[in-house]
């Protein structure tokens, strides 16, 4: 591309690589000859963008089309965003340079909450209206999808469609409807008519919603003809069958993470009652390990990537995971590239894996207990057990590991202190473990290093209807448990809980956040996920200023019969399952995974994976 | 064991790629060609490829050079064009030669460098060609430079080998310079530029662009 951003500005700026583009298999087009032109925005900094998988499968599928150029947009960081606005430069699209409001399409990925100011801080930079209801013919349609998406509520006066699942088939189709629209002539409002009788596609300005005294919903109701009452996601069937480049973009600057990444499944069986992903995505489809060592060999002679790593939620589930081990470790040491693997279950056959694939070892194993005690475990479905866990780490400290990190969450339904200094308690266990193998058995210098995270609430889980822990209470909670924590080698840390408390309001909340996005927008506030730009104060002010209680939707204990924000959205997971799992998790009852026994989720309706295996 | 020298244009469209993004984006060339590197022997082997001068963040060059050593007998033509179909745009392997035809230089004994520099005046004396004549012939030229305890005093006059005036506008300016450079002295192109801002009443520069033409070794001989 001719490089559009003068040498001046990129003099500057930090890490101008961000900008530049023209990386290793970028795909560039004379726009004059394409139909349609597409933005792919990711709303973060180009190494956290680069880094995610669905990008770089859709970027290639759209551009496989020739009516389409789809082109790569980040946020840019705040000295370039400065130097943007002090030099009018608009936001522009990495491969061509162009102004992202000469678009066709302007498309959003939503992978975290914190994420939502960086989307309407790009509209702004853009000069693209940041209300939906503002856009006029001439405008690009902006769209978004994502796990974010599957509660579209608090950006829906901002998105002008969003696109409920897994995007592979859906956008073609969308494009395919975009070109005839465009043919024809017709007005804005038509394309969205249209699209809306897409399955999977949600146009938020169809709708129409009544809210009771209290602040919660009444009603909720299309208001335009012919609009669905329900919008059902969109699943890949078969995952050997659907897209995936033999190509990915190789970019200069190190990215978050700079690997060749293989999907071996999609969702997860395991049904934890904490985890949204491990509901929206169901049901499980594995790709076969053929497909994935065919990926694999082509990704690794176009990209020359020197490591390749396992991409799912839980990689441990795979039922091939042996055979591609096998295949991929012939590939790897043929090319004497690396194998990094995810954290696995540890067991024989793990241990014996990654005593092979050498890297590991530096970097220490993972363990995700998630809760501290066994009452707290079966409350959130976490089939994990202290003596799994034990054993685990034990035969570990007996191959010479010695690094170990403990993952847990703080602020679950039911949690009591006891259940707090219960992950200090296992952590203590974990380092008695180390001491009963014998000295000339284990690696000197022990670590364990204690994380936790703090429990948030979302949609589509067992837990929609909880309350979730205040800031106080969470601070008291991890201040109680570092003082339980006295032992040399083991390390506490934890999250920021002003975060978890905003990433509260906007999981659960509903289309009135719209407005606070928008006054928080105008405040200043962008990238909240990074620590050193999170203006806790700032949102605070911006609630106020539009009259609305962010710990409505953080504090309050929702009833079963209440209209949620995200009811219209079917993700196949029945709400039946979920309150029945809520029940369950009340009594401390456990529920098998998918493999062992179906549980009636309702997925099933998608006959896909698992449900038809 | 088969060692190839080569020299190779770093173009304006990878200019702010640092040197280790450069050095990452040919050890993937690399394998994309299949072009089996050797490695080091020992606990921790590398690769055992090594770059002459790094360039700076936003300089261009048309001589940059790197050893390479492969386990395969392969000519270095053909190294070379497998190379160059694979290497990112910006980047071009323009010689390729094999050790016998390099004899036994080292990157270490690198000690000079050329650079074509473009600068905008923002403030210039009439004629400045005689104020830069007038610098040169001053045994002291004191500027501040970077060093690794912070910023220190340091003469450069020495380390200006060859300085001259290629073109000039009232709002362009090209010079081309000669300075030391390597593991003994090194001096990039910027910190002339300061010099002759110190040096020189009403002469102040905007916006600096540097590309690379040569590298010499200390007997004055080009690097390939």
């Amino acid at each position: 591309m001719p490089q559009k951003i003068s040498d001046k500005i990129l003099s500057r700026v930090q890490k101008p690589t961000r900008y530049i583009g023209n990386e290793l298999n970028s795909i560039h087009k004379d726009p004059k000859t394409v139909d349609i032109r597409f933005a792919f925005c990711f709303p973060d900094v180009y190494e956290v963008g680069m880094s995610h998988l669905g990008m770089k499968i859709l970027y290639h599928m759209l551009n496989d089309r020739d009516d389409v150029f789809c082109e790569r947009v980040f946020a840019p960081w705040t000295d370039m965003e400065q130097q943007m606005r002090d030099n009018h430069i608009p936001l522009f699209a990495l491969e061509s340079g162009d102004p992202v409001s000469e678009f066709d399409l302007v498309g959003f990925t939503l992978q975290y909450e914190m994420s939502y100011s960086n989307v309407i801080n790009m509209l702004d930079l853009a000069g693209i209206p940041i209300l939906a209801s503002e856009r006029g013919e001439g405008h690009p349609f902006v769209c978004a999808g994502g796990p974010c998406a599957y509660n579209p509520e608090p950006l829906a006066d901002i998105i002008d469609f969003f696109v409920m699942g897994e995007g592979e088939e859906v956008l073609y189709e969308v494009l395919d409807v975009y070109l005839e629209w465009k043919k024809e002539g017709k007005q804005r409002i038509d394309f969205l008519d249209r699209i809306s009788q897409i399955e999977g596609i949600y146009v938020p300005g169809f709708y129409h919603v009544e809210y009771n005294d209290d602040g919660t919903i009444k009603t909720f109701k299309p208001i335009r003809q012919n609009a669905p009452v329900k919008i059902k996601k969109r699943i890949i069937k078969d995952l050997d069958k659907s897209y995936f480049p033999d190509k990915i973009i190789v970019p200069f600057m190190e990215i978050v993470h700079d690997r060749i990444m293989l999907e071996v499944f999609r969702g997860c069986t395991r049904g934890c009652r904490f985890c949204q992903a491990g509901m929206i995505y169901r049901p499980v489809r594995e790709r076969s390990p053929e497909k994935l060592l065919q990926m694999a060999k082509a990704l690794q002679e176009t990209s020359g990537y020197e490591e390749i790593s396992l991409a799912s939620l839980s990689t441990s589930d795979y039922t091939e995971l042996e055979r591609l081990t096998e295949g991929l470790l012939k590939i790897t040491e043929e090319n004497k590239t690396n194998l990094s693997l995810p954290s696995l279950r540890v067991d024989s056959f793990s241990l014996e894996l990654m005593e092979r694939v050498q890297q590991v070892r530096k970097s220490g194993l993972t363990f995700a207990p998630e809760a501290g005690t066994q009452r707290m475990r079966d409350v959130i479905n976490k089939g994990v057990t202290e003596e799994d866990l034990i054993k685990s780490v034990t035969l570990a400290f007996q191959g010479g590991w010695n690094n170990v990190k403990l993952y847990f969450m703080i602020g679950l339904p039911t949690e009591t202190m006891e259940d707090v200094e219960g992950i200090a308690d296992l952590a203590y266990k974990v380092v008695d473990a180390y001491f009963s193998v014998p000295k000339e058995k284990r690696n000197k210098g022990l670590n364990v290093t204690v994380s936790t995270s703090s429990f948030v609430p979302k949609p589509f889980t067992p837990f929609q209807w909880q309350p979730q822990d205040s800031i106080e209470q969470l601070n008291e909670k991890q201040q109680h448990l570092k003082s339980k924590i006295k032992s040399k080698h083991i390390i506490y840390h934890w999250h920021e809980s002003k975060l978890s408390f905003l990433e509260g309001v906007f999981a659960r909340g509903d289309r009135k956040l719209s407005k606070v996005l928008i006054a928080a927008h105008k405040m200043g506030c962008k990238f909240d996920g990074w620590s050193e730009h999170f203006r806790y104060e700032v949102w605070l002010k911006a609630f106020e200023e539009c009259g609305i209680d962010p710990y409505f939707y953080t504090a309050r204990k929702r009833s079963y019969d209440e209209v949620l924000p995200w009811d219209h959205v079917d993700v196949g997971v029945t709400k039946k399952f979920l309150i029945k799992e809520s029940e369950k998790a009340m009594r401390g009852e456990r529920t098998p995974n998918c493999r062992q026994q179906c549980s009636g989720c309702g997925v099933a309706v998608f006959e896909g994976g698992v449900c038809i295996e | 064991m088969n060692k190839v020298r080569m020299q190779f244009i770093k173009g304006d469209k990878v200019k702010y790629i640092s040197h280790l993004d450069l050095m990452r984006a040919f050890h993937r060339a690399f394998r994309r060609a299949q072009l089996p590197i050797s490695y080091s022997q020992g606990f921790n082997p590398h690769p055992l490829v090594s770059f002459a001068l790094p360039l700076a963040v936003g300089a261009t060059s048309e001589a940059e050079y790197m050893d390479v050593e492969l386990d395969e007998k392969i000519s270095a033509r053909e190294i070379m064009d497998r190379l160059n179909a694979v290497l990112p745009d910006g980047i071009k392997i323009v010689k390729a030669r094999e050790q016998s035809e390099y004899k036994n230089t080292s990157f270490n004994d690198i000690a000079l460098a050329e650079y074509i520099v473009k600068a905008e005046p923002r403030r210039m004396p009439d004629n400045i060609a005689k104020f830069i004549e007038d610098v040169l012939k001053q045994s002291e030229l004191i500027v501040e430079k970077q060093g690794k305890k912070g910023m220190k005093q340091v003469n450069i006059r020495d380390d200006i080998h060859e300085l001259s005036i290629e073109n000039i506008t009232d709002n362009n300016m090209v010079l081309k310079m000669k300075l030391s450079a390597g593991n003994v002295s090194n001096v990039r192109p910027d910190l002339v530029l300061s010099a002759l801002e110190k040096y020189i009443d009403g002469f102040e520069v905007e916006f600096v662009q540097v590309h690379r033409t040569a590298q010499y070794f200390k007997d004055g001989n080009n690097v390939m």
